[in-house]
Order: structure tokens, then C-alpha cells, then sequence
């Protein structure tokens, strides 16, 4: 069938006939090689079966000629037209071409251009073999070209306005043989220099950005020392009074809490203990500053994994901790050089296959590495979820959430159970302007582990920030009444300002200036219950 | 006297923006020293109405819907969706600046200031 109607049938002579779309085709190209290649005497071709139309050899007619001749023919013969035409045409290519060949004349006339045309710059010989400037002693360049140099190929100096012609000129740069690269780079750092000067108000701008801008973090401050900013947060502050300090083990008793949902201020306090009587165990640390971030206790949560990770270097879930930590904290720089060294810890082969590149931005850098190490292992076989959370923080750190927030729902596949996962997906998805989402999260991770507290906090900075003041406050009251112990009946000494001041807020935009004059003056949160529900 | 104004996100932002500001008197005063400038924000919401909000960092530390009664030391056109962003502290003033997405009419030095007041909302955390 659709051979047929290609040649044959009422179409044929149509546009829709595919074979006289070719024939179009093919006259199209013709006659753009006569446009240029046939003087216009020539233009009507004698050997052509097609009539020539007195007056339509114009160029512009052409087009429309080759067609209706071409459309007219096809009409007339039928199906066995197109073939002779083309035969015709083929044959007729053939014939003209030696208009491709240069007659000897023209030949020799462009040899003769050419070869006038190099007597008259000689450029090649001066460049080869020229007296002025022989290749082996070239030390100095003439002012005009150093300038011309400058000013054809020194893009950087098109954006210095202010550029001293004099200065430069003075300035010839000897264009030694072996340290021209030297002389380059020197004058390009000259260069942008000027350029650093021009940018006052930018800068000035940028400055004052950065000293206003306490929570960023400069992401490429490599050569910020990382001792000084883990002193910032100061060495770990003990509970006083602490009744686990006569447990027999409260390691183990820490553990048991732990696992049996009983309150994670129980249990820090049991693992200070722990650590208390043995500070060189790294688990312990660790699993205290897990429970500390947990409990909605940044601070004390990053001074205890600094130590963990401080007794042992290879402690990963610690170091993994630690970067969620420094991220929370808005220590972003940081938190990308503790996943680097959790990487090298669990992925040495991929760390050494990547020697550190300086200069290059350590969330990238990071990134790369982990997205290696996402790929070493296909998902589904041995993937491994932490590679996957580490990512996720990755790109939660520079503000990719749709990235994240794939990455922990693929860590969730492996790890269903993971309730530090789920408010994770739910803070990335709260960031990210999805409160509706991030409370659903958030309520998986509570139902796995009622005592999480974080979640409960962040579940109440939703609702606070969809307006549902009312069910903020009970949340965050539930939370807070979590960090109560048994013994001493309030939150001890690493207390959670940022529970108590939202709470306080959220009592502000109930406009209950009571009740948040009685959270600030730290009364039992008992006496809230007659009112909310927690 | 409440800012909120329905359909935008922004709103329960300034709501809480004007509690945490007036919150403490002590941070208030030192708040103002700080900062010291009057912030008008023209927000664009997703069906293309717009609506002033007035924070004044200068003299009554306060919030409020509408323009205020002294002229503003800077005027700041954004949308919904870039404010809510900017108070959930990932994207930053520069940032945003930078992309475009801030429109600065005034004292552009003044904007520098937004991201530490923007810091008093609470966050979610990892």
C-alpha cells in the first residue's frame, strides 16, 4: 500500500507523494550548485528533458520552476516518470562536473596568488626564520605587541576600566623561553588584582553580608583548622547528682532503655555514667550524644560524638551523627568534612582512588565521593542505606531537598524501622516548604519510637509554621515533659532552649501571655495539662 | 493585633516574626541597635496578589500588615514561596540576592541584616 501510493494513484502529483518529495529534493540541490557554480548562460541546461520557460531563468523563479516542471512531468508520465527524471538528472551532474576542475589557467593564476600573496607578508618565513626575531633568543617582545598581546588576549584586562596603559607599556615582559608560563600566571594574579580593586563595593557588600551572617558557614574555608571549631562547643557537662553513677553497669542499663522505649533522658544519663567511669570508650560516647540529639539536645549531642569520634577515629555511626549534628547546628563545612572521614573510614579504596583536588569546593568534592561509593554497590544488592543518608545530608546542606529527600526514601527501603530516618525525610521535607508531608513523616517516626523527642519538636515547628498554634504547644509540651527525669524532677543542666523558646513563642501567637510567662519562669509543665492534651 | 493575612505562607511567618521580636524587651532594644532600619516587604503570592508587610527594626520594633507610617529604609519585593525559604534558613539573602529572586529597593546594605532576624524562626531538624 504505501509503496503504491508512493508512485502511483491520484496523490502522485500532490504533496504528499513521498517520491516527488524527493525529486524536490534533489532539484533543490542542483540548482543551488548552478546558483554558484554555473555562470547563468549556463543556466539552462540543454541536456535537461525538462522545457526551459522563456524568461523564468531568474534565480528567483528557479525554485518554483524546478518544482511545477518536475510536478508537471510526474502528472504526464505517470509512475515510470520520476525514475527518467532522476536518471536524467544524475547523468546531467555528471556531465558538468568539470566545473569542479580548474582549467590549468586558473590553476596556475590562483598558484600565482597565492604564492604573491605570501612574497607580500612573508609572515611565515619571519615567523620561521625571520632575522629580527630568531626563535632560540627570543627574550623580549616589542612594546606594540605586548600591548597588542594585551589587548586581543588578555580577556581578564577587558574588565579592568581603570586600566594603566602606561604602566604596562613600561613593563615588558621578557618572554622567556622556559618561564613563560611563570610570566603568564604572574601577570594574569597582576590582573586580577585590579580586578579585586574595581570590585570594592561588591566586596565591601559581600563583607558585611558575612560578618551579619553568623549561622553561614564559609563552605570553602579549607584551611579553617578544625580544632578550633570543635572547641567552640567545649567539652561535655555532666549531669551532678547523676544516680547512675552507682549502676554496676549503665552501659548495658543505658542500652536496655534504649531499646525498650524508656526515656532517652534516662538514658543519657545512664551513658554519662558510662562514660564517666570509662572515658575512652567510644561507643558509649556515641551512643550518648545519639540519645543527647535525640532528646532535642544539640550541644550536648556534638560534644559527646567529638569525643567519640576523638577515642576512636573509625567510629561511623558516630561520625554519621556527627555531620547530621553540624548540619543541624548550621556548621555546614564542617559537617561535609565529617562525612568525608566517615567515608574514608568505611570506603577507603574510593578515598584513595580520589586524591584530595584543592581548590575545589568540599560539597562537591564530598558529593563525588559518595556518589561513588552509591554506585559500587547497585540498589537492592548490599546497597548501602548509610551511603544513602549521607548523600541525603549532603544534598539537604546545599539545598537540593528533592535530592535528599530521594536519598532517605531510598535509605527507608532498606531500613523501614529507622525512626531517625523518618524525621530526617520529614525535617528535609519541611525545609523544603512541605509541611503536610513532613507531619506524616514525622508521626511514622513517633509511632516506631514514642520517646523522640526531636520529632515531637519538629512535628510542633510544622504546626507552628502552618499556624496550628494550638496543636504546637501540645506537642511541643509532650516533648518537654519527656526531658523531665524521675529523680529531679526537671531537665538538668543540658537543658533544650530551643524547646522552651518555641514553646514560649507559640504562647505568644496564642496570645497567652500568661502561660508563656509561665514556661520562661521554667514552672513544672504538669499545670499545662488541665488545659492541652499531651 | 494579628498580621495574619490568608493565602499567604509567608503570613504565619510575620506572625511569629513579631512575637519573637517583641518577645524579650532586653533583645528587643538590642535587636534595634543592631539593625536598625525599617523593612517593607511587598510579597507576591501564587495567584499574583501582593501584600505589604512593615517591620520596623528602628524605633517600635514591631510587625505589621500594610505600610507603615515612616518611610521604609528598604523595600524588598519577593514571592511567597522565596520568603518561606529564606525563614527556613536554607537559602540565604545573598543567595537569593544573587538568583534574582529579591528585588531591593533602598538601602541594599540593610538586606545583609534579614538573615539574622530570619533566624528566630525555628527550623526542623535532621
Amino acid at each position: 500500500m504505501a509503496f503504491q501510493s508512493m508512485i502511483t494513484g491520484a496523490e502522485c502529483s500532490t504533496g504528499s507523494n513521498s517520491m516527488s518529495q524527493i525529486m524536490k529534493q534533489f532539484t533543490d540541490d542542483r540548482s543551488l550548485q548552478k546558483d554558484t557554480l554555473i555562470s547563468s548562460s549556463e543556466r539552462i541546461d540543454p541536456s535537461s528533458f525538462r522545457t526551459a520557460r522563456p524568461g523564468t531563468s531568474s534565480q528567483e523563479n528557479k525554485l518554483a520552476e524546478d518544482f511545477f516542471n518536475q510536478q508537471e512531468h510526474a502528472r504526464l508520465q505517470g509512475p515510470i516518470a520520476p525514475y527518467q527524471e532522476w536518471t536524467a538528472e544524475f547523468k546531467n551532474i555528471s556531465d558538468h562536473s568539470q566545473l569542479w576542475k580548474l582549467g590549468s589557467a586558473e590553476e596556475a593564476e590562483m598558484e600565482e596568488a597565492f604564492t604573491r600573496m605570501n612574497v607580500h607578508s612573508k609572515w611565515n618565513s619571519e615567523f620561521l626564520h625571520g632575522p629580527d626575531f630568531p626563535v632560540s633568543q627570543i627574550t623580549e617582545m616589542p612594546p606594540e605587541f605586548e600591548e597588542a598581546f594585551q589587548k586581543n588576549f588578555d580577556w581578564a584586562n577587558e574588565y579592568v576600566l581603570k586600566h594603566d596603559k602606561g604602566k604596562n607599556k613600561e613593563k615588558i615582559v621578557e618572554l622567556d623561553y622556559h618561564s613563560w608560563e611563570e610570566q603568564f600566571a604572574a601577570v594574569q594574579h597582576e590582573v586580577e588584582n585590579e580586578n579585586f580593586k574595581l570590585d570594592n563595593d561588591l566586596q565591601l557588600f559581600e563583607d558585611v553580608w558575612s560578618k551579619s551572617n553568623f549561622r553561614e558557614q564559609s563552605d570553602d574555608d579549607e584551611h579553617l583548622d578544625p580544632k578550633v571549631w570543635e572547641s567552640e562547643f567545649g567539652d561535655y557537662i555532666f549531669e551532678p547528682n547523676n544516680p547512675y553513677l552507682k549502676h554496676a553497669n549503665p552501659f548495658q542499663e543505658g542500652m536496655r532503655l534504649m531499646e525498650e522505649g524508656g526515656s532517652l533522658s534516662e538514658a543519657a544519663l545512664a551513658f554519662e555514667a558510662a562514660v564517666q567511669k570509662d572515658e575512652k570508650i567510644s561507643d558509649a560516647w556515641m551512643w550518648l550524644g545519639n540519645t543527647q540529639a535525640q532528646n532535642e539536645k544539640e550541644e550536648a549531642a556534638i560534644r559527646a560524638l567529638q569525643k567519640a569520634v576523638e577515642v576512636n577515629g573509625n567510629n561511623l555511626t558516630a561520625l554519621m551523627s556527627l555531620a547530621v549534628s553540624y548540619t543541624n547546628e548550621g556548621c555546614d563545612h564542617q559537617a561535609y568534612l565529617t562525612l568525608e572521614r566517615w567515608l574514608i573510614a568505611k570506603y577507603p579504596n574510593i578515598a584513595i582512588s580520589n586524591a584530595p583536588m584543592h581548590g575545589v569546593n568540599t560539597h562537591s568534592r564530598v558529593t563525588d565521593l559518595f556518589l561513588q561509593a552509591a554506585r559500587s554497590a547497585p540498589e537492592g544488592q548490599g546497597m548501602d542505606p548509610d551511603v544513602q543518608v549521607g548523600l541525603g545530608v549532603l544534598f539537604y546542606g546545599s539545598g537540593e531537598y528533592e535530592k535528599a529527600v530521594d536519598c532517605f526514601v531510598t535509605a527507608l527501603n532498606t531500613r523501614k524501622d529507622d525512626y531517625l530516618l523518618w524525621n530526617r525525610l520529614g525535617a528535609t521535607l519541611a525545609n523544603s516548604g512541605r509541611p503536610e508531608d513532613a507531619i506524616e513523616a514525622y508521626h511514622k517516626a513517633l509511632d516506631l519510637k514514642p520517646t523522640f523527642v526531636r520529632a515531637r519538636y519538629n512535628l510542633g515547628v510544622s504546626c507552628l509554621n502552618i499556624g496550628c498554634y494550638r496543636e504546637a504547644a501540645e506537642h511541643l509540651l509532650g516533648a518537654l515533659s519527656m526531658h523531665q527525669t524521675g529523680l529531679n524532677g526537671d531537665s538538668g543542666v543540658n537543658t533544650s532552649n530551643s524547646l522552651r523558646e518555641t514553646l514560649n513563642r507559640t504562647f505568644l501567637m496564642m496570645e497567652r501571655k500568661d502561660l508563656a510567662d509561665k514556661i520562661r519562669s521554667g514552672s513544672d509543665v504538669n499545670q499545662f495539662r488541665e488545659e492541652f492534651e499531651f | 493585633m494579628s498580621v495574619k493575612v490568608d493565602g499567604y505562607k509567608s503570613s504565619s511567618i510575620f506572625e511569629q516574626l513579631k512575637v519573637n521580636i517583641s518577645d524579650n524587651e532586653a533583645k528587643k532594644k538590642e535587636t534595634i541597635k543592631k539593625v536598625n532600619a525599617i523593612f517593607e516587604f511587598n510579597v507576591k503570592n501564587n495567584e499574583g496578589k501582593e501584600q505589604i508587610w512593615t517591620m520596623d527594626l528602628k524605633k517600635g520594633g514591631t510587625v505589621q500588615t500594610g505600610k507603615g507610617s515612616a518611610k521604609p529604609d528598604i523595600i524588598i519585593n519577593l514571592t511567597d514561596d522565596t520568603f518561606v525559604e529564606l525563614a527556613s534558613g536554607k537559602l540565604n539573602g545573598q543567595k537569593a540576592f544573587m538568583a534574582g529572586k529579591l528585588k531591593i529597593k533602598g538601602n541594599m546594605m540593610l538586606a545583609t541584616k534579614l538573615d539574622g532576624v530570619l533566624a528566630t524562626i525555628p527550623k526542623a531538624k535532621l
